[in-house]
This record gives structure tokens, sequence and C-alpha cells, in this order.
């Protein structure tokens, strides 16, 4: 008859048990996975940290639960980043490099850590060092094709034919390797 | 227009092209190809990036967000001290319990069967429980929503339960807040089964199959009338 309200009221306790210890012992076990998989779909290194933070403040909010996996927090991690974005325009997703749409994460099934590594591999070793570093210096340090070219003193015209070959070079390797 | 230096065009300058015209561009397959290849070598390079220091980052959340005294102003409400292990969730467990007249007597059956022959149940009990725990899993792309429930492979039965340990798990499991009109409704006492795998929709339905019940939901609240 009351069993249930009887059992909820012992799971609650049972749910209510994770420690800080608990919640170290994951922190310490998963946040490196979890940081990259929020870096790789936000390129962002504060906001990355700042949602898996959220994911693990919000698993003591919840009383947490003796049984949290891997798979549930690297979930959490990409549905906290993807409701983060979820409301950009256009113009923002582009300026911060998001797929236009959601959606689209789920049907290129984004971020993919062997096609991450095939790219990088490509950069590092089928780049000519000039174009490899106007990769570098657009992507990591964020920097606009006039910065690029005061930089390394090339045209602004230069900058383009860079990042053109280095997109079609990795297009045409990434097709090759199936 | 080649489409790469489309593409790079539209990165480099975004703010030179309307919304419309962005998704028009953008709507072309090829060029759409050449853009989400631009956005995944952002991450692979982005990717390539030292290791976070795990430790210092584990001492900079404990400050932040377990103790509350790092001036997280932004999030003020979000301070939770690890000290108050009861969360408020279960404390109205708990006040389910002892409001309920016999539960000191089902306690006692409860911690005699424990003791006996139903640890079994204990930890199926655990297992029932279980979906309705990962609500940090926030998010709801149609895919990711299905894949995030833990397939609830048994539906939860409630039995004389009240509507308002109902509407708690029910809230609990789909992410939305439950609101009374009047407190009568929270004690109404049903037996419901609770198919998790169904649509929040559908669910409702079912509870509003009762003479009794209207359930209705808007703007993520499910209002007991």
């Amino acid at each position: 008859m009351r069993l249930w309200v009887m059992k909820s009221g012992i799971c609650g306790l049972i749910r209510c048990m994770m420690n800080e210890k608990d919640i170290e012992r994951l922190f310490k076990a998963h946040y490196t996975q979890m940081h990259r998989l929020a870096m790789a779909l936000l390129q962002d290194g504060d906001s990355a940290r700042d949602i898996v933070h959220d994911v693990f403040e919000a698993l003591i909010g919840e009383g947490g639960n003796a049984e949290v996996t891997p798979g549930y927090l690297m979930r959490a991690v990409r549905n906290r980043c993807l409701n983060q974005i979820r409301n950009l325009s256009a113009r923002e997703r582009i300026a911060n490099r998001y797929f236009l749409e959601n959606r689209d994460y789920d049907e290129e099934q984004w971020p993919d850590e062997e096609t991450m590594q095939a790219i990088s591999g490509i950069i590092a070793g089928e780049l000519t060092p000039q174009c490899r570093r106007v990769v570098e210096l657009r992507f990591r340090t964020g920097m606009s094709y006039a910065e690029i070219s005061a930089e390394l003193q090339i045209s602004g015209t230069a900058v383009y034919k860079h990042l053109h070959r280095a997109l079609s070079i990795i297009r045409k390797k990434l097709k090759e390797n199936g | 227009m080649d489409k790469y230096d489309l593409v790079l065009d539209i990165i480099g300058h975004p703010e030179n092209f309307s919304q419309e015209q962005l998704k028009e561009l953008l709507a072309d397959k090829e060029t759409r190809e050449i853009y989400n290849l631009l956005c995944k070598t952002g991450s692979a390079v982005n990717h390539e990036c030292d290791s976070p220091d795990v430790d210092a980052e584990w001492e900079a959340f404990k400050t932040k967000r377990l103790t509350g005294d790092g001036g997280n102003s932004a999030k003020p409400a979000r301070r939770i001290k690890l000290t108050s292990w009861l969360s408020s969730r279960a404390a109205s467990t708990a006040i389910v319990v002892g409001l309920s007249i016999t539960s000191i007597a089902a306690i006692g059956i409860g911690i005699k069967m424990m003791s006996d022959r139903q640890q079994t149940a204990a930890k199926e009990t655990v297992a029932d429980v279980k979906p309705l725990a990962p609500a940090a899993a926030e998010g709801d792309t149609i895919q990711n929503a299905a894949r995030q429930k833990p397939a609830p492979a048994e539906p939860i039965v409630f039995e004389n339960a009240t509507l308002e340990t109902i509407m708690t798990a029910i809230g609990e499991y789909y992410g939305v807040s439950v609101r009374y009109a009047n407190n009568e409704a929270k004690a109404l006492r049903l037996y419901f089964r609770l198919d998790a795998s169904l649509p929040l929709a559908e669910v409702i339905g079912q509870l509003n199959t009762f003479d009794r019940i209207d359930i209705t939901l808007k703007d993520n609240t499910l209002t007991v009338n």
C-alpha cells in the first residue's frame, strides 16, 4: 500500500549520500574528457569550463546518484553545450564557428574524436609551414584576416589562399580516408 | 564565386551579410559542407591545447561552487553546501512519509521486510527510481532527449500513491515543474502506471482520464486544477 512512499524515502536517502569525496572522485576521473568534449563543441576555454562545473554542481543539487556513469556525464556536457548555443542567431553561430543549426551536431555525429585526430594529422603533416601558421593564427588565436596579414607580412589575398588550400586539402584527405 | 572563398568571406565578416543571406548561402549543400568542415577544423586546432590541470580545477570548483565562498555572484541561487546533505527533495519526501498516518508502521514493516527477504526489492527500487535522477542532463534536442532517458525498461507502478507523489516523479523525469491550484488534489490517492517512454502529453492524457483530475501543461509547468 504505502510501500512506494516508503521506498522513495529510502531511495531519497541513498541518493543524497553522494558526498564531496564522491564528487571529487568523479571530477578527477572524468574532468579532462568532459572538458575536451565541451571544448570541441564550444571552442572556448571559459565556457567549456563553466559547463563542466555546472554538470558537477547539478549532481550535488539533485542529490546525486550512486551510479553516475561516464556516459551520463558526457551526455550532460553535450546537452548543456547545445542548450547554450540553441538560441544563437546564424550570425552569432558563424562568428563562433558553430554549426548553423543544432540538429547538424547529431546529423554530423560531431564531435567525433577520430575525425578530429585525422584533421590534426593532416594539418601537421600535409600543409606547408606557412599555411599551418595561418590556420593556427586564425583558429587558435582567433586573429582576423587583416591581423594575420600584418603578423606574417603577407597580403590579404595570400591569407585567403592559405586558408583555401588548407580547407581543400583537409576535405580531400578526409574523403580519401573514408 | 568559389565556394571556399565564399565560406571564408562569411566567417571573416559575418556582419556583412543579413541573417537571411547567411542561411540562404549556407543552404547550398557544398557550401554547407565546407563551412561545417571549417568548424571542425577549428575544433581540431583548439583541441590540441594542453590538458587542463585537473587538481587545480577541482580546487577552483570546490571554492566556487561547493562552499559558496568564491564570489560567484552571478549565480547566488546555485551555491549549495554539501553539508546540507538532505536535499529539498528528500525533505519533501520525508514530509510525505511523516504525514501519512501509517508511515511509522510502514517503515517498521519495511525494515523488517528489508532484513528478511526483500533486500532484492530494495535494489530493484533503486533501479526503478534511477530514470528520475539524470536531471543534470538537461537538454532537449530530440535525439538527445531520446538518448539521455536511460531506457525506462519497466514502467513505474504507483500503488495507492498520492497525486503529489506521482506528479513529483513525473516532474522530475520530464524536467517540468508542478503547481497546484488547490491542496485537495495533492492528497488524491490512485493506482497509476507511469510509462516514462511515452511523451509527457500522453502521460498527462492518461492522468486526465481520471474524473477528478485535470492537469494542464503550459510553459514547462504542469498545473493541477
